[in-house]
């Protein structure tokens, strides 16, 4: 399967694009190299609506969600997540995707089954929402400059593994978020059974 | 063909593509206020049964006790992302219905992952969503695959050695049954939990009556 061009998948899933007269400028008339050059990176990345998902009776892992926008001059990245070793064990930046039908018929399920049978049509599988999900690591979340990207359910999402004990609703957790050019972030995610 | 997921997505244009695209409407006399997708014709599952880890493993019909609705859905436990979004979405959906309403609906959940999910996970889980649900676990893979191919769901466990973590992917579609074990409306992974509220009342009312 080929892997998106990221800049581009950002664009497509971007819930809130805020695209200020001021950013359509920077966007126009830099290109990234000369962006890059004229970064400031402290402190330009804001996160918001940080959350965890509750894991009740599981320890393998459990999803983080936030919003990052990028007021900035120059594109950015989530390039890494970490937490404490008491929280768990590995952090990684993964994307729920749905398999659309050409990819899904010519997967083999467990059942040894064509996927879409139903109907006989093949472009059953390919309904929104009801496509084979799955879940992949990605190496960085771009959030291009001007941009709000949200790392929300089905999505994006920043995955804790290897727990070393279930989240409950109303514990806390920090993570520190590592920016290809803002640098390090600390924030802190409530656990919650829903959305904030 | 892959794309990402948004979360919430106008279902209405959806039964409409989906209308003209595969004969699936949302326009037939009884269901035209529903906001899940309804299949023409409908799924028929009452012959599926599977054990009930809650009840000494006791096979289940997927079919409502008369009067009321079942709710089915296929995930697994270890799922931190598309799951548990679900499931609190319809437990949030359970919580807006008015009472009596809500006592008639249940919640099945169905493991796609038995070789994690025991029946403890597997119920204390779904205890953590719902006030009442099944826990549907099998280990039989003949049995697993008949109920699967019924609801056409589809999963797909990653390849790991014994003891490493392991993804599922999964199709992530709640099923909607009725008393007779006709799948009335589906919802896609997604859909606002208002929106089943919405198909829950229109479903109840028309059972009522």
């Amino acid at each position: 399967m080929t892997t998106n061009d990221p800049t581009r998948r950002t664009f497509t899933r971007t819930v809130l694009v805020t695209l200020s007269a001021a950013a359509l400028l920077a966007a126009c008339s830099s290109d990234s190299d000369s962006a890059a050059t004229t970064q400031d990176s402290s402190g330009s990345i804001e996160v918001t609506q940080v959350w965890a998902r509750t894991s009740p009776m599981v320890v393998t892992a459990a999803a983080v969600y936030m919003t990052i926008s990028n007021p900035g001059d120059a594109d950015d990245a989530l390039v890494s997540a970490s937490v404490d070793p008491s929280v768990a064990g590995k952090v990684e930046l993964h994307e729920t995707i749905a398999v659309g039908a050409e990819d899904a018929t010519t997967m083999t399920t467990e059942s040894g089954m064509p996927p879409t049978e139903t109907s006989g049509e093949s472009t059953e599988a390919s309904m929104p929402g009801t496509e084979l999900m799955k879940m992949q690591p990605v190496d960085r979340i771009v959030v291009p400059t001007g941009e709000t990207v949200a790392l929300e359910p089905g999505g994006y999402h920043i995955m804790l593994l290897d727990l070393v004990d279930p989240l409950e609703v109303g514990a806390s957790v920090q993570l520190t978020l590592v920016f290809e050019k803002g640098g390090e972030k600390i924030v802190t995610a409530d656990v919650r059974d829903i959305a904030p | 063909m892959q794309r990402p997921v948004p979360k919430h997505r106008p279902t209405l244009g959806l039964c409409l593509a989906l209308s003209a695209a595969v004969g699936v409407g949302c326009s037939s006399d009884d269901t035209q206020t529903l906001q899940g997708v309804v299949r023409n014709p409908p799924l028929a599952v009452a012959t599926i049964s599977l054990p009930d880890a809650r009840n000494d493993h006791a096979p289940t019909p997927m079919k409502a006790p008369s009067g009321e609705l079942l709710l089915v859905y296929f995930g697994y436990t270890s799922c931190p992302d598309v799951c548990p979004t679900t499931l609190s979405d319809i437990s949030v959906a359970l919580q807006d219905l008015a009472e009596p309403q809500s006592s008639r609906v249940t919640v099945a959940m169905t493991t796609v992952d038995p070789e994690r999910d025991t029946d403890q996970v597997l119920i204390g889980y779904l205890d953590h969503f719902f006030d009442r649900s099944l826990a549907l676990r099998t280990t039989e893979n003949s049995e697993l695959d008949a109920a699967t191919r019924a609801f056409g769901v589809q999963f797909e466990v990653e390849d790991h050695a014994a003891g490493d973590s392991y993804d599922v992917a999964h199709t992530a579609v709640t099923y909607v049954v009725d008393d007779t074990g006709t799948v009335v409306v589906e919802w896609p992974f997604g859909m606002d939990s208002r929106d089943m509220t919405s198909d829950l009342t229109t479903l109840l009312d028309k059972e009522q009556t």
